[in-house]
């Protein structure tokens, strides 16, 4: 006697178990291919049993039946051409509210339906209990309670696919009552035949009220839509009326089946956003805790920083001991040169590890996103595009790839503004030249001096963002939702793995970079003699003398700046170079030669001026326009002359006054 | 007014939002809070962007430890047709 063939769809929202259903049911007899003109795989496979051959076909995962993915297309057609005998909903029994969506669509389209709720023992975990014979009534269809990766419940489900086949089960789904929306519902059923290419009349007025462009091309063609369309009117308000329907409608279902905890969980993450998130807490707080953050450093790394000087120092007099052989011109060049610019650099390796061991800390936590959360938050507040969520965070760490998420935004003007704006995050290259001048001018303070450069660089986005946005960019604003990720605890081996990668770099270019840059300025420093003062290097740094004299800038440190423009750390290893002439500690040099108030100007110009050579590469190759990244480079360098020398005069008329 | 039309006006309103202040402010559950957005985005309210293919494309990842953009954060937007007719 030939076997009786079911064909079975398995459908259901991603990761609900649908996959381990269908490997449950058909074992090694199964196949994939694609769907027929489509990339998304399709998997079918058999299971017998008795009498009966059952074909299961597994859908793509989806959310509901609307025409917005291929996913949701390709299970849409399937279920109104190939009209399975029976459709089976597979759905996480702990996520209710969400998995019933797609069943409401589905049951609009098609009656013989058996729902299983998958993963029911994490129901039971959560403390919930489920009634399923008054969820089957309250339903209309059969309903499986099922823990597929132990294989319960899985006998059951084939059972009543057999019975629902042969008709011992009906499957009489409840109408949802649309309300008010239910009168327009009817009239367009009226002017609309009762099945349009296997979709009924129901499903397609639903759909038109919803604007789904697929089933109101299918009328376009097939009837005369412009009557329609006068009956669906303003689509907002029917729309979100029908939204609000199906809603109620699952609230009702859960509420009479679903019997919950009676206190809502409010988890530790909860508990923690609503102090780290707080709008008006939260910046003041985030601030907080990156002063903690700068104080701990430098407390840790002035503990480090002399015996590895004294380390360098040793190595420096066994290199020059090794060295004797070469000639003089190049044992200048090595160690008054580059090893000048190199050991200056070196001396921060514990305060790079200290401050990134830190902040991977925040970061691996899930406190670096709330930063990012609250900072963006103010600044759309202010007038800035809300999705300065993203390059600003990864600005933090280097600007590059910050400018290179701004490709998360679609509109070009949004891009620009953003890609301007992010380059006045302080990276960190920015923030060791920084380190190093607070160190030395404001020993007691130099975690606060370094907050208020955070602060200047927080109020330079905000400033500049308006400025552009109403001078050169008029954009408008896209609001948006974020899932913030789970506080966890930090896992020690990927903050290793975050601290070695930036060390690493940092190395990199200590190693490449600034060794070709150190060796130009002390060779720009010797030519034409060997008197530094009559130097070309020192020519250079002259010809912008009459700019930066006003703010008590030398040659020295104008050379500085320009050696930062190929790499912002460059900035120290040049005055280390130039410096060693000298022949005495920089830092004693640095405290004789430049005022603390010009210290501070050179930390506030260095951490806004001119994107270093790879970020403003980066800019043009975003914006693919010379004209956007020639003037980020002026607008930059204006803005940073034009806060500083305020803050220079607001500084002397308030030591003046004192 | 109706929790969809609440949580739309809301977004709205606020502009950048946590979907965990949604669900505080609204006495909502995740799968509650999921539902109205999984309808909204239906309706074609609001508009899903996830950043992991743009990360995983970045040549910057090896060195770059932003574990939680990776993964965990997800972008939402509004068209902007349908807040200017607000």
């Amino acid at each position: 006697m030939e076997k009786i063939k079911i064909r079975v769809a398995l459908s259901g929202n991603p990761n609900v178990g649908k996959s381990t259903i269908f490997n449950l049911l058909t074992g090694l007899r199964q196949h994939t291919g694609n769907w027929p003109g489509k990339t998304i795989e399709k998997k079918e496979g058999i299971y017998e049993k008795d009498n009966y051959i059952l074909e299961i076909i597994d859908l793509p995962g989806i959310y509901s039946l609307t025409s917005h993915s291929l996913e949701e297309i390709i299970a849409r057609e399937f279920i109104i051409k190939e009209k399975p005998d029976v459709i089976v909903v597979i759905v996480d029994a702990s996520s209710l509210e969400r998995n019933l969506y797609l069943l409401i669509q589905i049951l609009e389209l098609y009656s013989r339906v058996i729902l299983v709720l998958n993963m029911i023992d994490l129901l039971h975990e959560k403390k919930y209990k489920i009634d399923i014979e008054k969820l089957e009534k309250k339903l209309g269809i059969p309903v499986v309670p099922m823990i597929a990766s132990k294989g319960i419940g899985i006998g059951e489900l084939v059972d009543k696919i057999i019975k629902v086949y042969k008709g011992e089960l009906i499957c009489k789904p409840e109408k949802i009552d649309y309300g008010n929306l239910e009168y327009i519902i009817e009239n367009i059923e009226e002017k609309i035949p009762k099945n349009i290419d296997g979709y009924n009349s129901r499903f397609i007025a639903l759909k038109l009220l919803e604007g789904d462009d697929i089933v109101k091309n299918i009328c376009k063609e097939r009837i005369n839509y412009e009557e329609i369309e006068k009956i669906i009117g303003k689509r907002e308000d029917t729309a979100i009326s029908l939204a609000n329907a199906r809603y109620q409608w699952i609230k009702k279902i859960l509420m009479d089946t679903l019997e919950k905890p009676k206190t809502p969980v409010i988890t530790l993450s909860d508990k923690l956003d609503y102090i780290f998130t707080h709008p008006i807490l939260g910046l003041p707080l985030s601030f907080i805790i990156l002063g903690l953050v700068f104080w701990l450093t430098y407390t840790i790394n002035n503990l480090l920083s002399d015996p590895l000087e004294n380390i360098l120092g040793i190595f420096q007099k066994f290199l020059e001991k090794y060295l004797l052989f070469l000639p003089s011109f190049w044992r200048a060049l090595i160690f008054n040169g580059i090893w000048q610019g190199i050991s200056i650099l070196l001396t921060f390796i514990p305060l790079i590890i200290i401050f990134f061991f830190f902040l991977a800390i925040l970061e691996d936590t899930g406190y670096l996103a709330r930063v990012a959360f609250v900072t963006d938050r103010i600044m759309h507040i202010l007038g800035l595009h809300g999705k300065a969520f993203l390059p600003l965070m990864i600005s933090y760490g280097c600007n590059v790839p910050g400018i290179m998420a701004v490709r998360t935004l679609e509109n070009e003007k949004d891009r620009i503004l953003l890609i301007l704006i992010s380059s006045f995050i302080p990276c960190v290259p920015r923030i060791l030249v920084s380190a190093f001048f607070a160190n030395v001018f404001f020993p007691k303070y130099a975690s606060l001096i370094l907050l208020s450069l955070y602060f200047i660089s927080f109020l330079s986005v905000f400033i500049s963002g308006k400025i552009i946005r109403k001078f050169f960019l008029k954009t408008s604003f896209s609001p948006l939702i974020m899932e913030l990720p789970l506080y966890k605890l930090p896992n020690f081996k990927i903050v290793g793995i975050y601290i070695w990668e930036k060390l690493k770099a940092f190395l990199q270019r200590a190693g490449s970079v600034i060794v070709i840059l150190s060796s130009i300025v002390w060779l720009l420093g010797n030519y034409p003699q060997k008197n530094i003062e009559n130097s070309l290097l020192a020519y250079i740094g002259k010809l912008f003398l009459p700019l930066l004299k006003p703010l008590g800038f030398n040659w020295q440190l104008i050379s500085a700046l320009i050696a930062g423009f190929v790499a912002k750390e460059a900035s120290l290893s040049t005055i280390s170079t130039i410096y060693q002439s000298s022949g005495e500690n920089l830092r004693n040099i640095l405290l004789k030669e430049i005022s603390p108030l010009t210290a501070y100007s050179f930390m506030v110009i260095q951490l806004l001026y001119i994107p270093c050579a790879g970020t403003s590469a980066t800019i043009y190759k975003e914006t693919n326009s010379l004209k956007w990244t020639i003037f980020s480079i002026i607008y930059s360098l204006t803005f940073a002359y034009f806060i500083s020398f305020i803050l220079y005069i607001i500084i002397s008329l308030f030591k003046t006054l004192l | 007014m109706t929790m969809v039309t609440k949580i739309l006006n809301y977004i709205k309103e606020k502009q950048i939002v946590n979907k965990a202040e949604i669900k505080k402010k609204f006495n909502l559950s995740n799968n509650e809070l999921e539902l109205i957005l999984i309808q909204l985005r239906d309706l074609g309210y609001i508009r899903e962007k996830n950043i992991t293919p743009l990360c995983n494309n970045c040549p910057y990842l090896k060195s770059c430890s932003q574990e939680c953009l990776k993964s965990e954060i997800l972008f939402v937007e509004l068209p902007k047709q349908d807040l200017d007719g607000k």
